[in-house]
């Protein structure tokens, strides 16, 4: 019982700001992001010993979890939300210093396609390889890392245009 | 191109994403602790369930050794020995009936005297008494009564 509680920690610990982050690509505040990893986090209990890569497994569930808190909310609802709770909430901590430019990179990744943003969020904050990137998203490993250099240039892209501007 | 990506791979890496908080691992740890004690709740029903089981396997095995101990002590059918008499026991039996005497003599003499000293010739166990009077030689009544001879 104590060994479970350990491991549990040991993953909130780990993972569980990427994890937020992650279900952030599809609901709107942090509040919501948070219900949707506590739910995830439970399904993800239940079966995490029948499952190959749990880490993996453990990023799938909060994925579908955030789809389907995306299905229950309605598109509309969530998008009106969202813009409006984006500006306040935070993706990122950091320094004043450093505030214009986080703000500027917040700004171009939520124009990044989902598809491609949920693989570079995976890679870059959640520390998952390709290979289990392509596990929790059910696609190839190719695909993962395509997607993942399409977004990078994308974001680079959305990074110029608003330097320009 | 390739620096300008590392470049960027490295800011983003150095960017970290917001905390969770305190709230999420209190929630997350109460419910988990609700999983485990209905999972202990689970194991325990389904252990009864197992115990429950390898119990009526018992009773039925038991049942099962019962029936056919009772099938077992039926009384066995009575047993019949047939043995084959073995050569020397056939050439010994082989002696012959009066009646093979009677239509040898009827045949003719010669034929009835070559029976008598083919049987001669067999003989019979000293002990065996009643053989040694069914054995036909010309010293036998039943012989000398055959052929008419007092």
């Amino acid at each position: 019982m104590a060994d479970s509680r350990d491991q549990a920690t040991a993953l909130l610990d780990k993972h569980g700001a990427a994890l937020a982050f992650v279900a952030r690509q599809w609901v709107s505040g942090k509040s919501d992001a948070e219900d949707v990893v506590q739910e995830a986090f439970i399904r993800f209990w239940r079966a995490r010993q029948r499952v190959a890569d749990p880490v993996a497994f453990l990023f799938a569930c909060v994925r579908n979890c955030a789809l389907d808190w995306q299905r229950e909310r309605g598109r509309q609802a969530r998008l009106a939300e969202s813009a409006a709770r984006s500006e306040r909430e935070p993706l990122f901590v950091g320094s004043i210093e450093q505030n214009e430019r986080r703000v500027a990179i917040e700004a171009a990744l939520r124009r990044v396609p989902e598809e491609q943003r949920e693989v570079l969020v995976m890679k870059t904050w959640g520390g998952l390889s390709f290979p289990q990137i392509a596990e929790a998203l059910g696609i190839s490993a190719n695909t993962a890392a395509s997607r993942y250099r399409y977004a990078l240039a994308k974001l680079r892209e959305q990074l110029a245009e608003e330097s320009v501007l | 191109m390739s620096g300008d990506l590392d470049a960027l791979e490295s800011e983003l890496s150095a960017l970290e994403p917001v905390a969770i908080s305190p709230e999420l691992r209190r929630g997350i740890a109460e419910r988990l602790a609700e999983v485990e004690r209905l999972s202990r709740v689970g194991g325990g029903r389904q252990s009864r369930w197992w115990l429950a089981a390898v119990a009526g396997g018992i009773v039925a095995a038991c049942f099962a050794l019962i029936v056919f101990h009772v099938v077992d002590i039926r009384p066995h059918p009575s047993l019949v020995v047939i043995t084959q008499p073995t050569p020397s026991q056939a050439t010994e039996n082989s002696v012959n009936s009066l009646l093979s005497y009677e239509r040898a003599f009827a045949r003719s003499t010669d034929e009835f005297e070559a029976l008598l000293d083919r049987d001669a010739k067999i003989g019979v166990p000293s002990n065996n008494d009643a053989a040694a009077n069914s054995v036909m030689s010309w010293s036998n009544p039943k012989v000398n009564a055959l052929i008419g001879v007092e």
